[in-house]
């Protein structure tokens, strides 16, 4: 017993500093380890954001000859805030942001979702497709639009194969014919994005548990009611986050547009992106571009506090869970140990 | 109801041999179980039947028509599977509605289609839990929803995937009592995997015991229990773990023939009745006695019909029977006897076998020889 | 069994479809023909611009032909944009692009990316320390301590959201009053602090799969907290660091909207030299342009299938985990 005692006392001894250490809290260390984290973004979020407004009262710029310290001399209240919303530039730059990010979203959606499907079995050779497929997520965006440039010339590459299957020359000027550019721009954000789309629905579809399937095949389901009735009702939360996603990204769109058409012709492919830094770059309206900033933060704002929840929930989820199946199928287990017995005995 | 032959129906994955060769009748209306060790193929052979797996190789028939190159949903079949499959995201009733509501033939109006799932739900015994999200549903009433959802489109042939396993026992003993009610009634083709041969032996009407992906013995439980096949099958079955032994063989004068068993002070073993069998076998190797506990007793070590002598080493309750280990010749034997009657640890006493049920193995090919 | 109503004996397997049927045959090839439609359609773009980076100037993009294979491959394109003096180009009479453009060889080449992608290299690659150091102990304090309770995760996410540029204008005023505008440190600093949220929800993710036990047990046997970090979780979450690290490059790496209003000519860095070389007086450099996109696409390219794995997770901040 005493034995056991002397023990007991040793074992206890480091413990007992375990619930503070240096006289700090748990919540102290917690609070210390973020504190250069929370510093950042005090420094590139408040304090911009309040500059930013300040800024946005006035029609200060780098040229005016003062500080940005002294821009209240430049000071016209709402002027830059009302030009911004009666600018016919303005809500196209936002309209085509807009239409940008929901026919993006859905075509690399449907695309995605299709390839997903295609590649879901495994058959020789998928592996090397899979990372086929990834290679455009990892092209420079910038490269992208560079790339779609060159294909997109009248005398480039598209043209050319289409001339060859319809059989008579073929100049569509895709770039520079206003009522097309803003069509053209999508594709290279569509080719560059559909294989995140694919990749995030095929680990959706590959979690999904493949009993309830069989068990709906089995009992006579078609491909399509699997998929309306039960693929797709499962992988819901896996679609959520990807189109959030995929949609919060498009939204700030920049480099494919601006390498392809600089947002033009005239502002025919304008986003709120290129809207602003042409406002920056070129115009050098530095108050009046405040001014748009500030629009555009309160616009994402309201429509990304409801984004964030299913993104902040499948964290803390494994995709299991999301994807709705009950424990770990022990069918599927038994599945693999048949085969890694009957390997054993080969 | 429709009967199920199964033509040497082979299924490789790549090198791996999951089923080889099985041939396997099973007659209208029975019940049949197949039974083996996780690893035997015997999901594997279900997933065939049922369409989930094309076979590399033989053919599977219901009736006299070959059915490999059907649809799953074609075969009219209905599986239950071990872990239910519950269609999670939607209600019981739903999940219940959901074979007929997927038919592209014959849909049913919606009247008569609510009367069919209230029926079925009534049969299975969800009646008060229709409208409850499947998902939040207790395990026993997951089996009830796997079982009715299957149920509802009226297959020709049953199949289920180890059923019972994830359930508690007392559901489980109340379960098996049910299945084999209802199919007693419809009179439905059944089979059932399972690698617990108590279930098998009490349900089924015949058995299919296979090992790594070969059939070992097909046929009713009492055949399996008391004329196993080969050794597989003599050590699989039973619920208490079986007695081998090494022999020699030796002829005496004539037709009479006996074995020695290699334990000092064992008493020969008259095998005369297969002398035929044992002469007769390929090769000339050793040989393997088994007799099952519960066909051996605890007798005087100096008694007149003690095979052989033993120590007791471990004694384990039971309640009705006590399971006595004991170690003879460096070999560990176990037989059953009664509570009033408990050997003390360390004792020596002889173990008297019931001749008549004992087994003689090749131990060449494992066969049984009589 | 309510439910039996026809006789049992009527109902057998039903037997609909034939035992072969045209379906059967093509479906895989309906399979395999989209799947190779598909890797037609995503292949080409990068075909095009791996051959384009080896054409000569007359097959860049002649009125009313195109080359669709460069006929007289040359090396020409890169040896322009990495500034490596071009001695067989003249002597197998060929244009090199200098003449072209009037310069004579030896002059100051106006292709020549390398400043640029040493500005990116540098900027991408501290950008990524700044980012990792924050974000690693944020991570770790969110996923260990709780800190900042539920809103410090969402804010730090919610930074993703808006598009960089409504941030950076603001940035843009301090900048220029701190000298930090058209510096590739002040550039990496923006790199750092944009990333940021990404090392923080790639991280925490990493190390909310480390169980607390082993930071516990570390503690028990005698280290401290900072001890218990360095010594027991950081090398459970190793791949995951690495991982984040190559991801957070990429990002800066590919990075084109913050350089181009931060910079002038000083940092600029090689996304925008590549957009500068477009139009302009110089007329379309389609070749050159195609040879600096070629070095572009390779770090991020060899990085990206390194960390296969993770990209998933990264691009959906840590929501998919595989």
């Amino acid at each position: 017993m005493e034995a056991h005692g002397e023990q007991m006392k040793v074992r206890q001894a480091p413990k007992r500093r375990l619930p503070d250490f240096g006289g700090r809290s748990h919540k102290g260390i917690g609070n210390s380890l973020t504190a250069p984290g929370q510093l950042l973004m005090v420094f590139i979020v408040a304090f911009p954001a309040a500059l930013a407004i300040y800024i946005g009262f006035t029609e200060w710029n780098p040229t005016s000859g003062v500080t940005v310290w002294r821009a209240y001399e430049f000071w016209h209240w709402f002027d830059g805030y009302w030009e911004a919303l009666t600018s016919q530039v303005f809500w196209e730059a936002m309209w085509h942001t807009v239409l940008f990010t929901v026919v993006c979203t859905a075509i690399e959606f449907g695309l995605g979702f299709a390839l997903a499907l295609l590649l879901l079995k495994n058959f020789r050779g998928r592996g090397v497709l899979m990372v086929f497929f990834l290679l455009p997520m990892m092209v420079v965006p910038a490269v992208t639009g560079f790339i779609f440039f060159m294909i997109f010339q009248v005398d480039g590459p598209l043209n050319q194969a289409l001339e060859i299957i319809l059989g008579h020359p073929v100049t569509i000027d895709w770039l520079s014919n206003p009522s097309l550019a803003l069509w053209t721009t999508m594709v290279g954000d569509i080719w560059q994005w559909t294989p995140l789309m694919f990749l995030i629905l095929l680990s959706g579809l590959v979690a999904l548990p493949e009993d309830q399937t069989n068990a709906a095949r089995i009992l006579g389901a078609s491909f399509y009611q699997q998929m309306r009735r039960l693929v797709l009702p499962m992988l819901k939360p896996v679609i959520l986050i990807a189109l959030i996603i995929r949609a919060i990204e498009v939204f700030k769109i920049f480099d494919v547009v601006y390498l392809m058409t600089k947002g033009g012709p005239g502002t025919a492919s304008e986003t709120i992106s290129t809207y602003l830094v042409k406002q920056v770059n070129i115009n050098g309206r530095w108050g009046y571009a405040s001014s748009v900033a500030i629009l555009v933060l309160i616009f994402v704002s309201i429509v990304a506090i409801r984004a964030i929840r299913p993104i902040e929930q499948a964290q803390d989820e494994t995709l299991e869970e999301l994807v709705g199946s009950e424990s770990p199928s022990e069918a599927q287990a038994e599945r693999v140990e048949e085969a890694i017995d009957a390997e054993a005995r080969v | 109801m429709a009967k199920i032959t199964l033509d040497n129906l082979t299924k490789h994955f790549g090198d791996l041999h999951a089923v080889e060769g099985l041939n396997v009748d099973v007659p209208h209306g029975s019940f049949t179980a197949l039974l083996g060790p996780s690893g035997c193929g015997k999901t594997t052979t279900m997933n065939m039947i049922s369409g989930l797996e094309q076979p590399t190789a033989g053919e599977i028939y219901f009736d006299e028509f070959p059915i490999t190159k059907l649809e799953p949903g074609n075969r009219n079949v209905g599986f239950v599977f071990q872990n239910y499959a519950i269609f999670t995201h939607m209600t019981v009733y739903e999940n219940l509605a959901f074979g007929l509501r997927v038919k592209k033939k014959d849909k049913l109006a919606k009247a008569d289609l609510d009367k069919r799932v209230r029926s079925v739900a009534d049969t299975v015994g969800l009646s008060a839990a229709l409208d409850r999200n499947a998902s939040r549903l207790s395990v026993n009433d997951m089996q009830k929803v796997a079982l009715g959802r299957s149920m509802i489109v009226e297959p020709a042939i049953f199949l289920l995937d180890e059923p019972f396993s994830n359930l508690d026992s007392a559901f489980r003993a109340y379960m098996r009592t049910e299945l084999k009610r209802i199919q007693h009634e419809i009179g439905q083709t059944m089979v059932y995997v399972t690698h617990d041969q108590v279930e098998a032996m009490s349900m089924a009407d015949k058995i299919a015991v296979m090992d790594l992906g070969v059939l070992q013995q097909y046929a009713t439980p009492d055949e399996l229990y008391n004329k196993p096949a080969n050794r597989f099958v003599a050590n699989f079955i039973g619920s208490v773990l079986n007695n081998f032994l090494p022999a020699t063989y030796k002829t005496a004068n004539g037709t009479a023939a006996a074995l020695h068993l290699a334990i000092d002070g064992s008493r020969s073993i008259d095998v005369s009745d297969r002398k035929a069998a044992i002469e007769g076998r390929t090769g000339t190797g050793s040989l393997s006695v088994s007799v099952r506990p519960e066909r051996t007793r605890i007798v005087a070590p100096d008694a007149e019909e003690a095979t052989i002598p033993a120590r007791v080493i471990l004694v384990e309750p039971l309640g009705a029977k006590d399971v006595v280990h004991m170690e003879s010749g460096g070999i560990d034997v176990r037989t059953l006897s009664q509570p009033s009657a408990r050997p003390r640890i360390g004792d020596n006493v002889g173990l008297a076998f019931d001749e008549a049920a004992v087994h003689v193995f090749d131990d060449d090919t494992g066969l049984a020889l009589r | 069994m309510g439910i039996v109503d026809a006789p049992v004996e009527a109902r057998k397997p039903v037997v609909e479809a034939p035992s072969w049927s045209v379906g059967r045959i093509l479906r895989p090839v309906g399979r395999w023909g989209a799947i190779l439609l598909f890797a037609l359609i995503f292949g080409f773009p990068l075909y095009w611009v791996v051959t384009m980076s080896f054409k000569p100037l007359a097959e860049w993009n002649p009125p009313g032909k195109v080359y669709w294979w460069p006929d007289n491959s040359t090396l020409n394109n890169y040896k322009s944009v990495l500034n490596i003096q071009s001695d067989s180009g003249a002597a197998d009479g060929e244009l090199s692009v200098s003449d072209l453009l009037g310069s004579s060889s030896g002059a100051s080449n106006t292709n020549n990316a390398r400043p640029y992608l040493k500005n990116s290299a540098l900027a991408a690659t501290l950008g990524t320390l700044i980012a990792l150091a924050v974000g690693i102990f944020t991570a770790y304090g969110i996923a260990r301590f709780r800190a900042g309770g539920r809103m410090l995760p969402f804010q730090i996410l919610q930074l993703r959201m808006f598009p960089p540029i409504a941030v950076i204008i603001p940035l843009l005023f301090m900048w220029v009053y701190l000298g930090l505008w058209d510096t590739w440190y002040g550039l990496a600093i923006l790199y750092g602090a944009v990333t940021f949220p990404f090392v923080v929800w790639l991280m925490r993710s990493f190390f909310q799969e480390v169980p607390r036990e082993i930071s516990e047990a570390a503690i028990v046997d005698g280290c401290t907290q900072w001890g218990a970090f360095f010594k027991a979780v950081l090398p459970q979450v190793k791949g995951g660091l690495a991982a984040t690290a190559l991801f957070v490059f990429i990002l800066n790496w590919s990075d084109f909207l913050i350089a181009l209003v931060m910079t002038q000519d000083k940092a600029k860095t090689a996304p925008v030299f590549l957009s500068s070389l477009q139009g302009g007086g110089t007329g379309q450099q389609y070749g050159v342009q195609a040879a600096l996109a070629m070095i572009l696409i390779l770090p991020p390219a060899i990085f990206g299938l390194l960390i296969q794995r993770y990209l998933v997770r990264g691009l959906t901040f840590g929501a998919i985990k595989r």
